[in-house]
């Protein structure tokens, strides 16, 4: 008797201590959450309703009623439509290899793809495994599948390969049982599946072999669910337009949204999840949006796009941007973010000349591209064919009379030019009918291409020459390209 | 031991109103507007204190509480009902709409950043005083933003098929102003600066709609955000007086009562007997609706006879040499083909015209049925309206009217009341997935007509349903003013 009373205050003061001990810890309150309006996705939705963020941090959405998934990259721009389901794609989830797992309402099924959306297989039996596959749920730890059958009563898991793990729920009102489960989500971290069981207006909480652990009470009409990093429970609910955001202990916190059509506010929501940018994104089936909101020290991811350089043409040369990235030669290809402006510079190489743009550019000129999408833009250099613009004027003097002999120096002038390639040298070349005064020499050009320049020749001819002595001088222009132009200019000793 | 009488007595009492609530239940709302479960309570739905809405619901709409169920996650999946679904005939939607009435329906410029919201009404309390015969729209555009009062807008209109007419400029934003046919507008402050200049707002009106004469229907028009309509002199029914005021709309409750499926359906594969508590598919109608009642009330203009002579212009039938009126509705379907009527089909061939031949027609018209299993096979698997016999549908041609398989047609080889199968071809079938098998190969017997029973439709009157379905049907394609 007196061991017993003993050992009673012996178990009671452990409790006691133990409780004084832990209560504290249970009692350690978390804050509300800080939540702000970001941004609306509608591009394409009809009818949104289920939402699921990939390991990329692209954001996956169920439209069943155009019997479509929408993907957008982690800032919201539109991705692609993935529409080839012959199905009604109601819920979704993705795995850590990227595997896309559909709860489709037509076939009554779970369809899994892999990341580029082919079909692997469907969950359990196929066909018919579920009465309406309300949500799916994937645990990080185990890589088991959770799907709520609404209108089953049930949770059912999957192991990896499809095979149906275990099932639990039914019809009612008690601990572990369910009326109509929407939304569910796995809490990883302390090992808890959350689900929203929509008629007995409350959430309830398994560990993940689905054993009943706690629920908490919770609005009509409730939804999807998620918890945050720091364990708070968010439930939609379709029926009053908002989020309820509660503590473990079902103490409710705060609610994000409100109802209504405006901007941030959301009409029959389904769905909510956080992505790892910690931001909040609920679908607003009514509205045909998602309406994405930041929780507490939100980031906001921006979209990175390539911007690609390709030259062509028998030519070459150099495109180079600003901001920089691009060396093209070597580097032709850079990302950037959305909004930047980028300008292309092309410089085409010594034989070539620059022809155009092409692609996200066009024209001749500069090359702005303004970054919303990824893009590319061709370079087209082509060799320089074209020769240099000589011309030359009369010598002075052109005629060396009387023949006594004497030295003249006769200035030869003109003009080259060379618009591509530019002027890479010219010269000169006297050949003198008597091989007597043959010279060659550079000419020197001024910035408009003028020259002058000066030769000797000697004022003399034979008796015997009938048609005088003749000097040619030719001047030869070749540009970088080498392509080149010749003149000549004649000087000569005449008889008489 | 000494027991007192009263104790008997108040126990044997109370456990008399308890088996008798067991055994007589009393539920708030018909099938399938209660579940098996016990989380049905009237509070799921109104609140009694407080309420920020109409009718004690606990939000502001009286759609939404419809839609948070009828949506694709919710309860009622497999009959969805969101906003995307509200029909612009022609153009796009498959519904009936449920925010609109004889004053139209307002939409806002996606890109629109006012806080404020356009109403639209009509003059003179009784509606229907647009008569126009084809759709008309108005645009209202802010011209210098401000609060009402202070900011002013431009008005335009235009019928479908004509030319922008200007309706005027300039004019101060307030409550009732008039614009041509009888609409009126009304600018509500939301956070000021509520409008903002270059913010545009359509009203779209359809002609001859009335507001409703039943006061069943006309108390549950709402304004706005879910008010309802303020009736008054309500007990002098039916001489109810409507607000000068009106910019009544339809809601989901207007034409359905979500309680209660007793009213008559227009719908002849509905049950015929009600039984409280357990009926369903009754359509949960607000009035009776066999004779289409509940749609004439609106669309009383559209309730035209067939007098082809013209003679009475009131009375005429729509042709397309451009009178734009109604088709004939509450017209019974002739044993004989008229002589006026060219448009008619021939007499059916049912059971009871001297055409049906037994060897060859199978009694009845068509059978409808939904697809109960998910199967990958030669067969669909679903309970049959009307009833069939084993190989009553051998030789026939089964339709898929909705699914993946949405118009294949299979040549049935066997079938019993719940299965039909057909020889080759394996089809993914789906549950919910519906499908028909029209008996007696005469297109003209698949169109429903009242007073025609569940089986047969020889001797029907032509109504609304015989041509038009309320919700989910098809009104993407565009339709053509001629024929």
């Amino acid at each position: 008797m007196v061991r017993n009373i003993l050992h009673k205050i012996f178990r009671y003061s452990v409790i006691i201590v133990l409780g004084t001990l832990v209560a504290p810890i249970s009692l350690l309150a978390v804050n509300p959450p800080t939540s702000t309006y970001l941004s609306t996705i509608s591009d394409g939705l009809s009818s949104p309703t289920r939402i699921a963020v990939g390991p990329d941090g692209n954001i996956y959405v169920t439209d069943p009623l155009k019997d479509r998934v929408l993907v957008y990259s982690p800032a919201g721009r539109w991705k692609y439509s993935a529409e080839n389901f012959q199905g009604k794609p109601l819920s979704i989830a993705l795995d850590a290899a990227g595997n896309i797992y559909i709860g489709d309402n037509r076939t009554k099924s779970v369809m899994v793809f892999d990341s580029s959306w082919a079909y692997l297989r469907k969950l359990g039996s196929g066909n018919g495994e579920f009465s309406l596959p309300g949500d799916i749920a994937i645990s990080s730890s185990t890589g088991r599948i959770y799907v709520t059958d609404s209108k089953n009563n049930a949770v059912k898991i999957y192991n990896a390969d499809g095979s149906l793990y275990i099932s639990f729920g039914s019809l009612g009102a008690g601990s572990g049982q369910f009326e109509f489960p929407t939304g569910i989500t796995i809490d990883d971290v302390n090992g808890e599946v959350w689900v929203s069981d929509q008629y007995n207006n409350r959430v309830q909480v398994f560990d993940l072999d689905g054993n009943y652990r706690s629920a908490i009470g919770s609005s009509q009409r409730i939804q999807g669910i998620t918890v945050d990093s720091l364990g708070r429970v968010y439930v939609v609910d379709s029926f009053q337009g908002l989020v309820y955001v509660y503590d473990r202990n079902g103490i409710q916190l705060s609610t994000v949204g409100s109802w209504g059509t405006g901007t941030g506010q959301l009409s029959i929501p389904s769905d909510a999840v956080i992505d790892s940018n910690n931001r909040l994104l609920i679908s607003s089936a009514n509205s045909s949006a998602v309406v994405i909101y930041g929780i507490d020290n939100y980031t906001m991811p921006v979209d990175i796009y390539a911007l690609t350089v390709s030259k062509s043409g028998a030519g070459s040369g150099t495109v180079v941007s600003s901001p920089a990235g691009i060396i093209c030669g070597s580097s032709c290809g850079a990302s950037y973010e959305a909004g930047t402006s980028v300008s292309l510079a092309a410089t085409a190489a010594a034989d070539s000349v620059f022809s155009g743009w092409s692609g996200a550019c066009s024209g001749t000129g500069g090359c702005a591209i303004s970054i919303d999408g990824d893009k590319g833009v061709t370079a087209t250099f082509a060799l320089e064919t074209t020769p240099p613009v000589l011309t030359l004027n009369q010598p002075q003097p052109s005629v060396l009379t009387p023949p006594n002999g004497r030295i003249v120096a006769v200035a030869v002038s003109g003009k080259v030019t060379d618009s591509q390639s530019g002027l890479k040298t010219v010269s000169y070349a006297v050949d003198d009918e008597y091989n007597k005064y043959d010279s060659t020499g550079p000419v020197t050009t001024n910035s408009d291409g003028s020259f002058t320049f000066t030769v000797n020749l000697e004022a003399s001819r034979n008796s015997k020459d009938v048609d005088g002595r003749i000097y040619t001088i030719t001047v030869t222009a070749a540009d970088n390209a080498d392509n080149t132009s010749k003149g000549s200019v004649r000087v000569a000793v005449p008889r008489k | 031991m000494f027991i007192s009488f009263k104790k008997i007595f108040v126990t044997v009492a109370w456990s008399s109103f308890i088996i008798s609530m067991l055994a007589y239940p009393v539920y708030a709302a018909d099938w399938p507007h209660r579940t098996t479960g016990n989380a049905w309570w009237c509070t799921n739905c109104h609140v009694t204190h407080n309420t920020t809405s109409g009718q004690f619901t606990k939000v502001k709409g009286n759609s939404n509480l419809c839609q948070s169920c009828h949506q694709s996650a919710g309860d009622a999946a497999d009959k969805p009902m969101l906003d995307v679904h509200l029909a612009e005939p022609g153009t796009q939607g498959v519904s009936h709409r449920w925010d609109s009435g004889p004053g139209g329906y307002v939409t806002a410029a996606l890109t629109n950043t006012s806080t404020g919201t356009v109403l639209s009404g009509v003059v003179g309390g009784q509606a229907g005083v647009f008569s126009g015969t084809v759709p008309r729209t108005y645009t209202i555009t802010i011209n210098s933003g401000g609060d009402v009062g202070t900011a002013t807008f431009n008005w335009t209109w235009q019928d479908e098929g004509g030319t922008s007419q200007s309706g005027g400029t300039g004019i101060s934003t307030g409550t009732d102003i008039p614009l041509i046919g009888e609409i009126k507008v009304t600018f509500v402050n939301g956070t000021t600066p509520s409008f903002n200049a270059g913010n545009t707002w359509t009203i779209k009106v359809r002609p001859q709609i009335n507001f409703p004469s039943n006061i069943e229907l006309a108390k549950r028009m709402f304004i706005g955000d879910g008010a309802p309509l303020d009736i008054t002199d309500i007990d002098t029914r039916p001489d109810y007086l409507i607000p000068a005021s009106t910019y009544g709309k339809a809601s989901c409750s207007t034409c359905h009562n979500q309680h209660n499926q007793s009213n008559n359906p227009f719908d002849p594969f509905s049950p015929t007997t009600y039984t409280a508590g357990d009926t369903q598919d009754r359509h949960f109608q607000r009035i009776n609706n066999e004779q289409n009642q509940l749609c004439l009330d609106c669309h009383s203009a559209r309730n035209k006879g067939n007098d082809f002579s013209n003679a009475d212009p009131d009375d005429d039938v729509r042709t397309w040499s451009g009178n734009k009126k109604s088709h004939p509705v509450g017209v019974d379907f002739p044993s004989t083909k008229p002589e006026n009527a060219p448009l008619f089909h021939t007499v059916p061939k049912e059971p009871s015209s001297s055409l049906f031949n037994p060897s060859t027609d199978v009694s009845g018209k068509a059978v409808l049925g939904k697809a109960t299993v998910a199967t990958n096979t030669t067969c669909v698997t679903g309970d049959l309206r009307p009833a069939v016999n084993s190989n009553d549908l051998v030789g026939l041609v089964i339709y898929f009217i909705s699914g993946a398989y949405q118009g294949t047609g299979m040549t049935v080889t066997s079938n019993t009341s719940t299965q039909i199968c057909w020889a080759t071809g394996n089809l993914d079938i789906a549950v919910d997935d519906k499908y028909i098998v029209d008996k007696d190969g005469n297109p003209s017997n698949n169109f429903r007509f009242a007073n025609a029973g569940t089986v047969s439709f020889t001797g029907g009157t032509v109504y609304c349903m015989t041509c038009h379905g309320p919700h989910w049907a098809d009104s993407n394609e565009l339709t053509y003013d001629a024929p």
